[in-house]
């Protein structure tokens, strides 16, 4: 089990993937509306991080289309991704309630 | 028609940086949500898309594979290729697409972001390249 945090992209790649398999033009869109707009993945990015993903059997190919003469892939989480992700999201959810709970006790958050 | 063809081709040229067998499984692929992501009446590569596939290609390159179910008996490294020869001609290679993407521009600021895009990749190439290098120098 890894203490490293999660690259924020890895992180949002993983979500995009976490309710069903999706291509790679669908994980760029998934990952911008997941972030609001902030993250917009590159092509490149995409694939080299698919790759390591891969490589690292976080995530694997789920099925193939061939939609308008090009090559679709559809890709979804393993049991190793799910768990990655499902640990990295409550490690930063913990993070974040600290945060805000010290906030509030400042009263960093009064409106 | 002829845009469509037009940025087909510079895609193409672009994703022949990657190494052979990374290609010859995901092209196809990353060339259709590159075309799927495209403007309307887009003609060229994008420089930051332009180099972010660079970067990716050369991450591919020189970056130790674990061995795949159908390669293990290939070297750790793609087709056993030196990495400072991969870097040497990537450098070559980035210098010729940043000029060709500029090329007929006449906004100066274009030059200056990709002069600074340019050499800032470079100099992170090199900093990868030494780290495996010195990394692969050591016994496995």
């Amino acid at each position: 089990m890894t203490t490293r945090a999660m690259q924020e992209a890895t992180f949002l790649i993983l979500t995009a993937l976490a309710d069903g398999s999706q291509h790679g033009y669908a994980i760029m869109s998934s990952v911008e509306e997941i972030s609001a707009g902030r993250v917009r993945l590159r092509a490149g990015t995409l694939y080299t991080a698919l790759d390591r993903l891969r490589l690292d059997e976080q995530v694997a190919v789920d099925r193939e289309e061939i939609v308008d003469n090009r090559l679709r892939r559809y890709y979804r989480l393993t049991p190793k991704g799910t768990r990655l992700l499902a640990a990295e999201a409550a490690r930063l959810h913990a993070n974040a309630s600290a945060a805000l709970s010290r906030l509030n006790l400042a009263g960093g958050l009064a409106t | 028609m002829t845009d469509s063809t037009d940025l087909e081709r510079g895609y193409r040229r672009l994703l022949a940086c990657y190494p052979p067998a990374y290609r010859d499984e995901n092209e196809q692929e990353i060339l259709g949500v590159l075309m799927d992501g495209a403007r309307e009446g887009q003609k060229r590569p994008r420089l930051a898309e332009s180099a972010a596939l660079i970067r990716s290609a050369l991450r591919m390159r020189l970056r130790p594979r674990s061995p795949q179910p159908d390669e293990r008996q290939e070297p750790s490294y793609d087709r056993g290729s030196s990495p400072w020869i991969v870097v040497r001609m990537s450098i070559i290679f980035l210098i010729v697409v940043a000029v060709g993407l500029v090329a007929g521009n006449p906004n100066p600021g274009v030059w200056i972001v990709a002069g600074c895009v340019l050499g800032a990749l470079i100099a992170i190439d090199i900093v990868v390249a030494r780290r495996i290098i010195g990394r692969n120098r050591r016994p496995v």
